[in-house]
């Protein structure tokens, strides 16, 4: 691994692997979407028919390259809870470590989209005073998140800063 | 509490001039539609009854709301209740106050009135205002605001007993003439873009001697033109002062504003230096307040001024003044490695990043130079990027967070040990920062 991404101490805490098949589906869907605009359009347009193939075989392997991409990136999140800093780690190609002081949490906000919910996971996002922190970790099991949730609140209450 | 404020316990309303001045402005367009009307139809009677009813309703309107509005200050909060149809009642802890401004704007300025505009960290925009109030007022209740903020929280909320505050002498820090800043503003990097673009547009006019980049030309410069004046009006006669209660800011040539911030809220500073101002020497500061405006938009750039020009040394003085103990020139700035060229073809040798025990420092840029300090007691995260490109060259960008406002604090480019260990080291500064700095300074 890649010691300018390492944890701090112990493994990393992977997000669940429900993330990757769920971002995989949004991308399935959105494949079959263009996929089916392709068709009707080589249909309906005075266009050689080879062009809809074509545009059929993009699509294709547009969906399959971005689901390689999606899961690699689904399965890079990984988080640390430590005594006083949570760190988040995410990406494959542009990687990113991120480092919040509990004092420094504003608020924390748990998200579950539709799709989220109906594979039972959601979003924690942590806000500090500045957004571009940006703290988020999705895919989290719906009671990891809730605990998640609760002992952040709690420990950004007992050692808060202020402004 | 029992105690009572500077305002009488049943609240007190606005100037009665209130509503004369707010609708001012928009009197004003209405009655530059009339006359357009009537001088270019030729028509009067409809025109003067508009303007005539769009009078009476915006002055019946204004008394209205002027009327239902009142406020109420006591020891612990603001209260501003106001609204004709829609009641409203706001509330603000004193001691939650960022920053507080007296703005006059030139028709207030006439019959010496003012607004007093509070900020509260997290809004985007001011938190609350009052306008008008006379001048005097305006600044006790400031003052009072201020000072009362002030013993709340070092008091931790809990209330000390209440004395009059002393008020201690102010003094001068610094200012810019007019000379100065009429040459600053003249030469900052965008306004010379703009010139010379204009240039460029009519260098081909000359040589095609076709009039239609006369029609771009044109309203860039007017555009460019106006941006000048603005940023030239609202920085006159610029001075910074410090109060028992912060720094005081006034400027203005036609609309008069004096911003007060308290220091221990400056969350971290940035020193501009545009390219062509180097010879000169001069640089700008600007500082981080939770509160004020975030993002770049001129008025934000504006109200987070705290010197729009000077010397380096006088910058320097200032700089001190609002981060005690932190003395930028003192801290050492290690330069991005050469390999850095390739990720940043112009100014990779401007980067550089450089750690004492109080704060970090950060520098980047070549068309502006910016040197961006965050004193550790302020961090709020820290953050690792890299890209696939600068993985190939064995580097990484380091960010150190303030709270939003104009100062980024970016390590941009550093080898991927040292970011790191920059990284944890960071973490590890920020934490005996906040452990030791009293809890109304982090």
């Amino acid at each position: 691994m890649d010691p300018l991404f390492a944890p701090p101490t112990e493994p990393w805490q992977r997000v669940s692997p429900k993330l990757a098949t769920m971002r995989i589906l949004e991308a399935a869907a959105l494949a079959v979407l263009a996929a089916t605009a392709a068709i009707v359009l080589a249909w309906l347009s005075p266009l050689p028919g080879w062009l809809g193939s074509v545009g059929l075989v993009t699509a294709v392997l547009g969906g399959a390259l971005g689901s390689v991409l999606l899961v690699r990136n689904a399965r890079s999140w990984g988080y640390a809870e430590r005594a006083e800093d949570i760190y988040v780690t995410q990406g494959v190609m542009f990687r990113r470590l991120a480092v919040v002081p509990y004092g420094r949490m504003q608020f924390v906000d748990v998200t579950a989209g539709p799709v989220a919910r109906l594979f039972g996971v959601a979003e924690v996002h942590l806000h500090t005073a500045n957004p571009d922190t940006n703290l988020r970790i999705p895919g989290l099991v719906h009671d990891e998140a809730i605990r998640l949730r609760d002992r952040l609140t709690a420990l950004g209450e007992s050692s808060a800063a202020g402004l | 509490m029992t105690e009572a404020g500077p305002v009488p316990r049943q609240g007190k309303r606005l100037h009665p001039l209130t509503p004369l001045l707010r609708g001012g402005i928009f009197v004003a367009a209405v009655a530059f539609g009339v006359t357009q009307q009537i001088v270019v139809d030729h028509q009067f009677t409809w025109p003067a009854l508009t303007l005539g009813g769009a009078l009476l309703l915006g002055l019946v309107y204004g008394g209205f709301s002027w009327w239902f509005t009142r406020f109420y200050i006591d020891q612990e909060e603001l209260r501003i209740d106001s609204g004709v149809l829609v009641r409203r009642s706001r509330r603000i802890r004193i001691e939650r106050l960022q920053a507080i401004d007296v703005v006059q704007p030139l028709l207030a300025r006439i019959f010496s009135l003012a607004e007093l505009r509070l900020e509260v960290a997290g809004g985007a925009k001011t938190e609350a205002r009052l306008a008008f109030l006379p001048l005097d007022e305006a600044r006790r209740l400031r003052g009072f605001l201020l000072a009362r903020s002030q013993q709340r929280a070092e008091t931790g909320g809990q209330d000390a007993t209440t004395e009059q505050p002393v008020r201690p002498e102010e003094t001068s820090i610094a200012a810019v003439g007019p000379a100065m800043l009429l040459a600053a503003v003249l030469s900052t990097t965008r306004w010379v873009i703009a010139l010379v673009s204009v240039l460029v547009g009519l260098v081909v006019i000359a040589v095609t001697g076709t009039w239609v980049a006369l029609a771009a030309a044109v309203p860039s410069l007017l555009g460019v033109g106006t941006g000048i004046l603005q940023q030239f009006a609202n920085e006159f006669a610029f001075t910074i002062k410090s109060t028992g209660q912060g720094l005081r800011i006034t400027r203005g040539l036609f609309d008069l504003t004096s911003q007060t911030v308290p220091i221990q809220r400056i969350q971290a500073v940035s020193i501009v230096q545009p390219v062509l101002w180097r010879p000169m020497g001069w640089v700008r500061v600007q500082v981080d307040i939770a509160g004020y405006g975030a993002g770049d938009s001129a008025k934000a750039v504006l109200t987070t001024t705290l010197l729009p020009v000077g010397r380096r040394p006088v910058a320097e003085v200032v700089v001190a003044r609002v981060l005690p103990g932190v003395n930028v020139r003192a801290i050492p700035l290690s330069p991005a490695p050469r390999r850095a060229r390739w990720v940043r073809v112009i100014g990779w040798w401007t980067l550089g990043v450089g750690v004492d025990d109080r704060a970090v420092v950060t520098s980047q840029g070549w068309l502006t130079h910016v040197w961006s300090v965050v004193p550790h007691a302020k961090m709020q995260s820290v953050r690792l990027h890299q890209g696939p490109w600068q993985r190939a060259l064995g580097l990484a960008t380091v960010s150190i967070d303030s709270p939003p406002g104009p100062v980024h604090a970016v390590a941009l480019h550093r080898p991927v040990t040292e970011a790191r260990s920059m990284l944890e080291r960071q973490l590890e500064l920020a934490r005996s920062a906040r452990a030791t700095t009293p809890r109304e300074h982090r």
